[in-house]
């Protein structure tokens, strides 16, 4: 069985850009979740991670999403969001209140760039 | 035409009766021809004694003659309306014994001057007569000359006379033919338009009682041109014996008071055929008062009168209200309808206008004279006593002699009005729809469209998804059918709605029928129908059978389950019969106008039914409606049709039982997004159901303990734009903890409609959800 999701982590100067895609749900978030903060190294700001390409996301990702900004925050790095502005994972966080606790971008360069 | 006329008047009007008006033989016209040929022979006779003379000349004889003939010619003049026609034939032998006293007494040497009044005697003949007169007074004067050449025995010279006479004869034969020529064309062109006209004339003298008829008149009267003039009794023997009393009352009248007149009769001719004439006439008076002579004209209108009479009868039996206008929108012509529909009689109507027959709001838009209106128009008409009603009218132009009238045809549509609105109100505006079901249904009402159809058919939603199918037939057609159908109709939906199976529910109807003042027959079916199995139960009161037609093309008649139809005996009792329609299965119901026509034998009508629809099972039932309606076009009842079918429900719900393993959410996940477009449920739609429901699984999977209870039960249902889900678990609901617990039901409850989750500690946990789909 394939995994449902697919992820890419690249480091532009302090910041790590992290693109899941795919579907994350209650089977493979805490993975995902494990995954992104190893690929965060200590050195990092921020981590950006790229929804963009996220087809599917359940309330275990939000969950995920939640437990991963604060574990960043523990570490004193900030967590970035980047999902297209009419997508449907976009809905979902808003839904969440997500964009409450983590800032939301509609692009990849938006995020670096602040 | 009392008063005495000036002389001067009397000489225009003899001027004006030689333009072809009056018969020749007309005393006028001969009054006239004689006055100018003895006025003139008078004068040239005298002027003769100036000329150069023979001594042998006797005065008195020249004179005297001139003389006379003036008195002839004054005679003519002023008395031409009161000279016998006895008088006239007396008149060219008056002339001869004149002429030969003139010859005579002019002496031998004259007697050539004389003969120049020959010539201008002969001239003036053919001039003012015709030829057969000319001839007459030609031959008259010639005989005078030879008597009074012979009388002067030899004192004459003969041989140089007669030369002279020869000589001035041939002259004058040549100008009368030259003249002839020019007029015989000028006579065709006038008799021509006699002939067209058919106007014939007559004189009636009456103190001698002879008619005098132009050769028109004997043409009309289909006698030889130029017969002689015959009597008023004569007269009316042509007339047709039905009508000679009221000729004979209107001349008798005319007589006594004078006055023109009109009259129209018929005549019957030699050869037995019968004409309608329609002539005028006047009565002429002498000085008394008395009358003298009646003159007229007589014009053939059996052509017309036949046409107006076709017309008319045309009219009169048109199934509609014809009023007739002119272009000035003046009433000329209605028929019966036409007063019974407006309540007005026929004479009040004709002269009215038009816009008299519409409500004053409309007068000004009114489409009674635009002739650019085609096609019929809906509008209001008004009644004599002012009410309203609706009409119907369709215009046509009318081309006629009296220029172009406009023909309105005028239908009172206060029924059809009525029944449209029944019509309506019997047939469900739109079919439900129904998962598991196909349906599509016609009517088309029969006849002329005014009344109403006893035909219906109705389509219930009943308890448990369940369909209840009716079509129904109620005898007659009108509004009592349409009241009746009605109540049948409303009835059955109690007892349907009520779940009174369908023989319960046809018994009930039944009685209901017997409880109704009246006559009352109808047929009707009512069906239940399951979606999901495929399961018919149905009852027919007499109704004809439904055709199932199975998915290979095979087709049979569900006869089972009929008894009598409501109405025939109040102690039916009303059988079921229970069938299964597999899926992809149609069931046609139909009232009988789809197989009745009166061409051909029921049977027939029923085998081409089975044929068409056998032939289309695999068609839309909208295109097998349609063929069905082509197929019997032309019908005289009305046809109602139904058809049923039944839907694989495959598409319509989805049954899942999953382990209880966050694994398995994902093909969950594309279970359902397939099974949702099936359903034809849009893409964010279908997100927002997917995530609602793989929230409800996800937390059945995170709660559940131990091998017995590892499995999550998805059952989900579309019905119409509506889905149903159920997620059912088998272990225990736990309450949410925390922010993130609490995300996965608020989801739930954001994306969903509804959602319900029902607890029980020991059967697990129940999460029911709908939401209506968006229409696309």
């Amino acid at each position: 069985m394939t995994a449902l999701e697919h992820l890419e982590v690249e480091q532009r100067g302090g910041v790590v850009i992290a693109r899941v895609s795919g579907e994350v749900d209650l089977s493979n978030a805490a993975s995902v979740t494990d995954r992104l903060i190893e690929a965060t190294p200590n050195s990092a700001t921020a981590l950006v991670l790229d929804l963009s390409g996220t087809q599917y996301l359940d309330s275990s990702g939000v969950r995920m999403l939640f437990e991963l900004a604060q574990r960043l925050r523990n570490r004193g790095q900030e967590l970035e969001l980047v999902v297209p502005d009419d997508s449907n994972v976009r809905r979902v966080l808003l839904l969440t209140e997500v964009e409450r606790v983590v800032p939301l971008s509609s692009s990849v360069e938006a995020a670096v760039g602040e | 035409m009392t008063g005495r006329p000036s002389l001067l008047e009397m000489l225009g009007r003899l001027r004006w009766s030689v333009r072809g008006l009056l018969p020749p033989t007309s005393p006028v016209v001969m009054a006239q021809a004689f006055a100018y040929l003895y006025g003139i022979g008078a004068t040239l006779s005298l002027l003769s004694l100036l000329l150069p003379h023979d001594p042998d000349r006797w005065v008195p004889g020249i004179v005297a003659p001139a003389l006379i003939a003036y008195g002839v010619a004054a005679l003519m003049v002023i008395g031409f309306e009161r000279i016998p026609l006895w008088l006239f034939r007396l008149l060219p032998g008056l002339g001869a014994v004149l002429i030969t006293s003139l010859v005579y007494s002019g002496g031998a040497d004259a007697a050539a001057g004389y003969a120049t009044i020959y010539f201008w005697a002969v001239l003036s003949a053919y001039y003012f007569l015709e030829m057969r007169y000319a001839t007459i007074t030609l031959l008259v004067c010639f005989a005078g000359f030879a008597a009074a050449m012979a009388a002067q025995g030899d004192t004459a010279d003969p041989a140089i006379n007669w030369l002279l006479v020869a000589t001035t004869l041939t002259v004058a034969g040549l100008l009368i033919a030259l003249l002839r020529q020019r007029s015989e064309r000028l006579v065709a062109l006038l008799g021509e338009a006699q002939d067209v006209a058919h106007i014939g004339s007559w004189e009636w003298h009456i103190p001698s009682d002879e008619v005098a008829w132009s050769d028109e008149l004997y043409r009309i009267h289909g006698l030889p041109a130029g017969g002689f003039p015959s009597s008023h009794a004569e007269l009316l023997s042509h007339v047709h014996s039905e009508d000679r009393d009221a000729v004979d009352r209107t001349l008798n009248r005319a007589l006594e008071d004078h006055a023109p007149f009109v009259f129209e009769h018929r005549i019957v001719r030699p050869d037995g055929v019968v004409r309608i004439l329609h002539g005028g006439g006047q009565v002429v008076t002498d000085d008394g008062g008395r009358p003298l002579r009646v003159f007229g004209t007589v014009q053939d209108v059996t052509e017309q009168r036949r046409t107006q009479e076709q017309f008319r009868e045309l009219i009169e039996s048109a199934p509609d209200a014809m009023v007739i206008a002119n272009d000035q929108g003046k009433i000329q012509l209605v028929n019966a309808q036409a007063e019974h529909l407006f309540g007005s009689p026929r004479d009040e109507l004709v002269g009215q206008q038009v816009e008299t027959l519409v409500p004053e709001r409309f007068r000004e838009s009114h489409p009674f004279r635009d002739l650019g209106t085609r096609g019929s128009v809906e509008l209001w008409g008004l009644r004599r006593d002012g009410t309203e009603f609706p009409v119907e009218i369709s215009l046509s132009p009318l081309q006629t002699e009296a220029g172009t009238l406009v023909s309105s045809s005028i239908r009172d549509i206060t029924e059809r009005k009525r029944a449209d609105v029944l019509q309506r109100s019997f047939v469900p505006e739109r079919l439900p729809e129904i998962p598991g079901v196909g349906l599509a249904a016609r009517f088309v009402p029969g006849g002329t469209g005014v009344d109403v159809g006893g035909d219906w058919y109705d389509v219930l939603e009943l308890e448990g998804g369940r369909r209840g199918v009716v079509i129904g037939d109620v005898a007659g057609r009108g509004l009592h059918a349409a009241s009746l159908m009605s109540q049948l109709r409303n009835a059955l939906r109690a007892y349907a709605f009520e779940q009174h199976p369908p023989a319960a529910a046809l018994e009930h109807l039944n009685s209901l029928a017997w409880r109704r003042e009246g006559v009352v027959m109808a047929t009707i079916i009512f069906l239940v129908f399951e979606p999901g199995s495929g399961r018919v139960l149905l009852s027919s009161a007499g109704h004809p059978p439904p055709l199932q037609a199975n998915p290979d093309g095979t087709t049979l008649f569900l006869e089972e389950g009929r008894s009598l139809p409501l109405g025939v005996s109040r102690q039916t009792k009303y059988g079921e019969a229970e069938y299964l329609l597999a899926p992809g299965s149609t069931l046609l119901l139909y009232t009988d106008g789809l197989i009745e026509k009166r061409s051909t034998p029921i049977d027939d009508g029923m085998r081409q039914l089975a044929a068409v629809v056998g032939a289309h099972v695999d068609d839309d039932l909208e295109v097998l409606c349609e063929r069905l309606l082509e197929t019997v076009s032309g019908v005289e009842d009305d046809v109602a049709l139904l058809a049923l079918r039944s839907v694989p429900v495959a598409a319509e719900r989805m049954e899942l039982t999953l382990p209880a393993e966050p694994l398995e959410l994902s093909s969950l996940r594309r279970a359902l997004q397939r099974w949702l477009a099936e359903c034809e449920a849009s893409e964010a739609d279908s997100y927002d159901i997917v995530l609602a429901c793989n929230e409800a699984c996800a937390n059945a999977i995170e709660h559940a303990y131990g091998p017995g209870d590892a499995s999550v039960h998805i059952d989900a249902a579309c019905a119409g734009d509506e889905v149903a889900i159920t997620v059912r678990d088998y272990g225990r609901w736990r309450e949410p903890r925390g922010n993130n617990r609490g995300r996965g039901l608020g989801l739930m409850e954001t994306l969903m409609d509804s959602v319900n989750i029902v607890t029980d500690p020991n059967a697990g946990t129940k999460v029911s959800m709908t939401r209506k789909l968006n229409v696309r």
